[in-house]
């Protein structure tokens, strides 16, 4: 009979501590609540084509930077270098558009 | 909707197979605790305790469909867990042996013990001599606390399993370790 109240004593002395909550967590973010495979692939997928888009338009943007050519500015810029041989250029232009356009 | 807690754990291990993930959740949470302090008194150290509480449910996550329904599902967690941690003390080359046979070989304890043992044992249902009775626990060879705390958690039938001894080894040892409690406990040095 003693042997069975020691036996009783010691179930009592060695009551299960509560398995810390974050353990149990991790357990299941790894397990039952890790997102499918589909999912994290699609959203790397989704990640990828974003990129790219992000990437096309931007080359797209700084490709259309150039501007038409304004004679005007193109007159004044050469005019102010004071070099004889641009000084009439502007009648020069005109000439070549008359011939031309 | 089925009532999980009532199943069976072979009925649990079915229905996580069949494609129920609260099935093998609801099994994590029926021994989380007692795995847990199995796992502790091994390898005392939180952090290791938690990563091979981790890798015995894993494993059990990824080979419950070849698990096959015998009633021996606690067997097989406790048997998994042992396993995962011999693993670990060989992979830290810690020489906590789990088979030794403790100092005093295959003697049983006759001894007459002291008068007033009834009295010990009032002292000893106290809080403060739980605590102390624990504290004695943790001096004892390692195989020994092993089975004290297998005790808590699984039959004699299934520690057989765990451990692979025969039943009857099993049925000694077990004998032979709560009498030991029994002595030091009662000696007037522990009181």
């Amino acid at each position: 009979m003693n042997n069975e109240k020691w036996e009783s004593l010691i179930s009592q002395a060695l009551q299960a501590p509560a398995a810390p909550a974050q353990l149990v967590e991790k357990v299941f973010a790894k397990t039952t609540r890790r997102p499918s495979w589909w999912v994290r692939y699609k959203m790397a997928l989704v990640g990828c084509v974003t990129a790219v888009v992000v990437a096309v338009c931007v080359g797209v943007g700084m490709g259309s930077r150039s501007v038409p050519l304004d004679n005007g500015k193109l007159v004044v810029y050469m005019s102010q270098t004071q070099q004889d041989e641009y000084a009439t250029f502007s009648s020069d232009l005109d000439l070549f558009e008359q011939e031309w356009f | 909707m089925t009532n999980l807690s009532a199943l069976s754990d072979d009925e649990l291990i079915g229905q996580f197979a069949s494609g129920t993930a609260q099935a093998f959740e609801e099994l994590v949470l029926r021994y989380k605790n007692s795995l847990y302090q199995y796992l502790m008194s091994l390898v005392r150290d939180e952090g290791a305790a938690g990563d091979l509480f981790q890798d015995v449910f894993l494993a059990l996550y990824t080979h419950a469909a070849d698990f096959k329904a015998q009633g021996k599902f606690k067997s097989w967690l406790f048997l998994t867990a042992r396993n995962k941690t011999l693993n670990y003390f060989r992979d830290h080359k810690q020489t906590v042996s789990l088979d030794e046979p403790d100092e005093e070989g295959n003697e049983f304890w006759h001894d007459v013990l002291p008068d007033g043992e009834v009295g010990h044992l009032e002292q000893l249902q106290s809080r403060e001599g739980l605590e102390r009775l624990k504290a004695l626990i943790d001096t004892l060879p390692p195989h020994q606390q092993e089975m004290l705390y297998l005790r808590q958690y699984l039959s004699f039938a299934e520690i057989a399993e765990v451990l692979h001894k025969p039943l009857g080894t099993v049925l000694a040892d077990c004998h032979r370790a709560v009498q030991k409690v029994r002595k030091l406990a009662s000696s007037e040095e522990f009181l």
